[in-house]
């Protein structure tokens, strides 16, 4: 049974690999192939070892968290616990080679445990299951066509206001604004994952390039509005690195016109490109290691080109 | 008028739509029919413009048809995660219509995630957006699917109500009996073709002609089988 179902997983993963096309497959293989190589960097010695093996099973149990197949799953297999280890033990598989080629025991074994944990994790727990239903004043307050946001503060209203005030109370200390900036900068490029349907894009009645910068135009604002008061307090109490927070919000303002580009130039209504969530995650690792950020950007002007081609099909009797 | 001229359209080696000729008089509404698979979807992603033809076109008066000109509902409702079915109706621009008054008609809970919703609640949401973006063509695609009685008759009311105040209305259904309630028009669509059209008068007819063929069809595989 597993067997078959992890077959079942393969050829999914060949399809949507075989949509991704020749030259992404390419690029994403050496993408791929230079991370592998920091795992095996990281993994010599501690504790940076469990640094890595933490943030790798975050992800694996986000993924598990996120998984829309859980009730398909538990309704038609019987040992449905047992598919769910044997596709993590896959994806967990780059982190064990490393681990096993490092000799960290230690980590190889928490791996397991904790797999064994998320494994095991209660199907129906859901961490932002309280904040979901939150209906406040702040909705009102974003743009009837900012319905990203809408949705996004709902889902983390509670985190990103614990992160602006604890930010805001704590921003003698030099790390504590940048640090809460890169957060509030971060969360809210995930808000643009999703495709909407189509009428919410025929909706703007906007030509390709107007909607395009309208939602740019829209992202900008509201991050803005949210970081800018962080950022004076930072002008206030260290004057002489006044850079660094003003660098800060430049980069991930770039990064979130990243996010949306990317996501037009893969949208199709009512799905989660592939391509776009792979391009997403360069994204998101270029927020994290500024090297990447070059590389960011020029796929940035590229895919803008494309999400204008992509949109007009949807778009061009507005042009 | 809106006239399909020799449409074609393919998926991949897959001929969806044939050399399909279609004449559609405005103020009227039409009715598409047709066993599953027959192409319906198909056909209403092309005159929208969802999907890129082959060959043919699509035009109205004589020019090419736009989507100013026309509102689409598709099969599936979708709606943007963690939003409300209030935030997803103020994203359509149109001043005159009294979302209150219209949801006397729907009973929708406005203010609610429309994650939430059932699969018919969402329909009615959908249904909601389509006429208040009020353009005067409306492309309807199985819009009865998942509703109840009470609504599914208000429904056809506030089609009726339409085409009198002017609109052109296109459904699809894959029951007859829905389309003869509610069309001037129904138009039958088999392997991509339209195969016939018949008038309001000729309705009952037809529904006889079908089901007797459909039966006659399958009545000895059915009894082999059972």
């Amino acid at each position: 049974m597993i067997i078959s179902f992890l077959k079942i997983r393969f050829k999914q993963f060949y399809r949507e690999v075989s949509a991704l096309g020749l030259f992404r497959v390419i690029f994403m293989t050496g993408f791929l192939g230079f991370l592998v190589y920091g795992f095996l960097a990281q993994t010599t010695t501690t504790p940076d070892v469990y640094y890595v093996s933490g943030f790798y099973l975050v992800l694996i149990a986000a993924l598990h968290l996120n998984r829309k197949d859980k009730l398909f799953l538990k309704t038609h297999f019987e040992n449905y616990k047992m598919i769910y280890g044997a596709e993590y033990l896959l994806l967990t598989s780059p982190l064990l080679i490393c681990l096993l080629y490092n000799q960290q025991w230690l980590s190889v074994l928490g791996t397991f445990l904790l797999l064994f944990l998320i494994i095991n994790l209660n199907d129906n727990l859901k961490l932002s299951r309280k904040s979901r239903n939150l209906n406040t004043r702040l909705q009102q307050w974003i743009p009837e066509d900012s319905f990203e946001w809408k949705g996004g503060i709902r889902k983390y209203l509670v985190f990103l206001v614990a992160v602006w005030i604890i930010a805001m109370g704590t921003s003698f200390f030099i790390a504590s604004v940048p640090i809460a900036i890169f957060i509030l900068g971060v969360l809210p490029s995930g808000f643009y994952q999703e495709c909407e349907p189509l009428p919410m894009v025929m909706a703007f009645e906007m030509k390709t390039n107007q909607f395009l910068f309208h939602k740019i135009k829209l992202q900008t604002l509201l991050f803005s509005i949210i970081v800018i008061p962080l950022i004076i307090l930072f002008f206030i109490f260290h004057p002489e690195v006044w850079y660094i927070a003003v660098g800060e919000y430049i980069i991930l303002v770039t990064l979130q016109i990243y996010m949306i580009v990317t996501k037009y130039a893969f949208y199709k209504p009512n799905t989660k490109s592939p391509a776009a969530t792979t391009f997403g995650s360069v994204g998101a690792i270029g927020a994290m290691i500024p090297v990447f950020l070059p590389l960011v950007w020029v796929l940035g002007v590229w895919f803008y080109v494309k999400s204008f081609k992509n949109l007009n099909l949807y778009l061009h009797d507005y042009n | 008028m809106i006239t399909i001229k020799e449409l074609n359209l393919s998926y991949g080696d897959l001929k969806v739509i044939r050399s399909l000729d279609l004449s559609l008089a405005e103020n009227r509404i039409h009715g598409i029919v047709g066993l599953n698979g027959a192409g319906k979807t198909t056909l209403l992603n092309a005159i929208y413009g969802l999907k890129k033809i082959n060959s043919g076109a699509v035009v109205r008066d004589g020019a090419g048809i736009t989507k100013k000109e026309m509102s689409f509902l598709p099969t599936e409702n979708f709606f943007y995660s963690n939003i409300t079915a209030a935030e997803y109706l103020s994203l359509f621009k149109n001043t005159h219509f009294e979302t209150e008054n219209w949801n006397k008609l729907f009973k929708l809970p406005l203010d609610q995630i429309v994650d939430s919703y059932s699969t018919g609640m969402k329909k009615k949401l959908a249904i909601m957006a389509v006429i208040k973006q009020d353009k005067p063509i409306m492309i309807l695609d199985e819009p009865f699917n998942s509703l109840d009685l009470e609504t599914s008759r208000v429904l056809r009311s506030i089609f009726i109500r339409m085409r009198e105040k002017g609109k052109t209305l296109i459904v699809t259904s894959h029951i007859i009996e829905t389309l003869t309630n509610l069309c001037d028009q129904i138009h039958y669509l088999e392997n991509g073709k339209i195969m016939f059209s018949k008038e309001k008068s000729e309705f009952s007819e037809f529904e006889k002609e079908l089901f007797q063929s459909i039966e006659e069809k399958n009545t000895k595989l059915i009894s082999d089988l059972i």
